[in-house]
């Protein structure tokens, strides 16, 4: 794809954070908009602004995790625009949790959004990307897409998964021939409300994480994130790194191969507050292991 | 599937002039008005169900599945004297899909027949009926009318609300909140001010023009819920609306209101037929979506 301009686009969890400044960069660049997300609120100001900068908008609520309600709306899109060329699932949680500590919920949770959310508009738009004659899919991932780290597990299995469904995915469309471009995008610490709107598990705490995450790794804003995600779009890359810190530690973890996970240990007892890396036990306790938060987010 | 706008006002302007008009009986009335409804189409997907809500027949409307945990009562425009749930199915449809809610669709009792306070206890038996019967949650049920269900939704709200039972949200399209204040304008592309005033006088009945049950305009507005307000900005009833959203602000109302320059008077029953209209009914749905969800910490992650 060459040109935004006049481009219908499918953005989900387009209420905060990436979401909402990728909706803008395409605004700006002239796409039609199909927006969702599941805090309704978000995403009615989202809608909102975008009308301004000048973008058609159809706006609907929507929670990703719901297969059918999925299919439904990329018919609606379709009807509304009569062809969909962008699709971008960015919707996704964040959690932080060990796996000792973490229950069979909260994992499921997690892959509900992260990776479920991501495989049901895949398949939800494909056809329509198909048939569009020039379509282009974006899938989220993360930096944690590429690489591990303690307390991440779910999040990680999440967006390992998004990756390896999606680069299988590109290869299969340069296969077949269909007219569908796939990008895979790992952002890194972006500053979103992601850390500070995730769940965790019982006796982290979580405001000191969403802490040390805003200090120490979101380095990059949302709006550099966006130009990176339509960059990637335009230039039709397969894999996107967005901000320094993912370049670098992308090219770190191949440098060392699995031996990153012995510097990454390291590092942990290091950089990060005490109180993120380990559950105190004391506090632990079985009727509070929920997901504290809301975790309405995007990332 | 929508039809260009100046099409739809030259089809519009003679229909309206044609069956609102108190010429006509009141049967006649009724009859036509159902019939312009047969050119609408609801969304794809729409299940409508026949059902008796607060011993008042109702339509109950969703989209896509059938469970959902937010409702919305709907209460149809009409000058208090005409119109019926079915004549607003596409609009419910609409609504219902971009929700995420079932929206129940209320055939209140109508004047002269049944003069206030009718329409009233319908609506408020209908939305006790929501929670007790149906077991909505209180704080998951909105309320939502256009031009004389606007009015019975605001003065629905203010039953309930003293009654410790207040809506989540509400959604008032050309609201009616003043059905004795005489016209300034003559008559817009919807209604004019002989027929308004006509319909007034049938909904009255031996209430005085300033009962707040009546004409909410004139009662205590505090303590409503969040409140979004459209008006088109060449609707007859436009100074009214603008003046009860100043009210309602006053009063500490957390009450948006909205204009729309390509609009007229409860356009929004257009939803699907004219592109203004479905972008209006979709604002509306959004806003009630985001009240709906605000006091449930159990919600789905992000979408």
């Amino acid at each position: 794809m060459t040109s935004i301009a006049g481009k219908v686009a499918v953005v989900t969890g387009a209420g905060s954070g990436i979401g909402r400044a990728v909706a803008y960069e395409l605004a700006r660049r002239g796409a039609k908009l199909a927006l969702s997300d599941v805090d309704a609120g978000g995403l009615a100001e989202t809608a909102r602004h975008a009308r301004v900068i000048g973008a058609d908008v159809y706006e609907q609520p929507l929670d990703v995790t719901d297969r059918d309600e999925f299919h439904r709306y990329a018919e609606s899109v379709a009807a509304e625009f009569g062809v969909v060329n962008i699709v971008i699932n960015n919707a996704g949680v964040a959690f932080t949790g060990e796996v000792v500590d973490m229950g069979y919920e909260q994992l499921e949770r997690v892959m509900d959004v992260d990776f479920w959310g991501v495989v049901h508009g895949t398949k939800a738009f494909l056809p329509h990307l198909i048939a569009s004659g020039d379509g282009h899919l974006v899938n989220i991932s993360s930096l944690f897409g590429l690489l591990s780290m303690p307390s991440q597990s779910a999040y990680n299995a999440a967006k390992f998964a998004v990756r390896g469904f999606t680069e299988s995915l590109r290869q299969e469309m340069l296969l077949s021939g269909h007219p569908v471009q796939v990008t895979c995008v790992h952002p890194g610490g972006i500053k979103t409300a992601i850390a500070r709107n995730a769940g965790s598990v019982a006796g982290i705490n979580q405001t000191e994480f969403a802490a040390f995450f805003d200090k120490k790794l979101a380095k990059t804003s949302a709006e550099s994130a966006a130009k990176a995600v339509i960059k990637g779009i335009v230039g039709n890359q397969p894999r996107v790194l967005v901000g320094l810190d993912a370049k670098f530690l992308d090219a770190l973890v191949r440098v060392l191969g699995a031996r990153y996970q012995r510097l990454f240990t390291v590092l942990a007892t290091r950089v990060m507050p005490s109180s993120a890396k380990t559950a105190d036990p004391a506090t632990q306790d079985a009727a509070s292991q929920h997901v504290t938060g809301g975790d309405r987010v995007s990332a | 599937m929508h039809l260009p706008r100046p099409i739809v006002v030259a089809l519009s302007a003679p229909t309206y002039r044609l069956v609102l008009n108190r010429r006509r009986s009141v049967a006649v009335q009724r009859r036509l008005t159902e019939l312009t409804a047969a050119g609408l189409r609801p969304p794809r997907e729409t299940h409508v169900e026949h059902v008796t809500l607060g011993g008042r027949p109702a339509e109950r409307v969703t989209v896509g599945a059938s469970q959902r945990p937010r409702a919305v009562l709907y209460l149809h425009g009409g000058g208090y004297v005409v119109g019926s749930a079915r004549m607003y199915r596409a609009l419910a449809g609409h609504l219902a899909r971009v929700s995420g809610s079932v929206v129940y669709s209320l055939d209140y009792r109508l004047a002269p027949e049944h003069p206030y306070p009718a329409a009233l206890e319908d609506a408020t038996t209908a939305f006790h009926e929501l929670v007790d019967g149906y077991g909505f949650d209180p704080h998951r049920v909105a309320i939502a009318g256009d031009s004389a269900g606007g009015g019975l939704a605001v003065a629905a709200a203010r039953m309930l609300t003293d009654a410790g039972r207040r809506p989540a949200a509400l959604g008032l399209l050309s609201p009616w909140t003043d059905p004795g204040e005489p016209a300034a304008m003559a008559r817009d592309l919807v209604i004019n001010r002989e027929w308004g005033t006509w319909c007034g006088d049938q909904y009255r009945g031996s209430a005085s023009a300033q009962d707040p049950g009546y004409a909410p305009m004139h009662g205590n507005l505090a303590g409503l819920p969040p409140t979004l307000i459209h008006a088109a900005t060449t609707e007859m009833l436009r100074d009214q609306i603008t003046r009860f959203a100043a009210r309602a602000r006053a009063a500490g109302v957390d009450a948006t209101l909205v204009e729309l320059p390509t609009m007229w008077h409860s356009a929004h029953v257009l939803a699907g037929l004219l592109r203004e209209s479905t972008v209006a009914v979709r604002d509306l749905g959004v806003f009630l979506r985001a009240r709906l969800d605000a006091g449930d910490r159990t919600l789905a992650p992000a979408g």
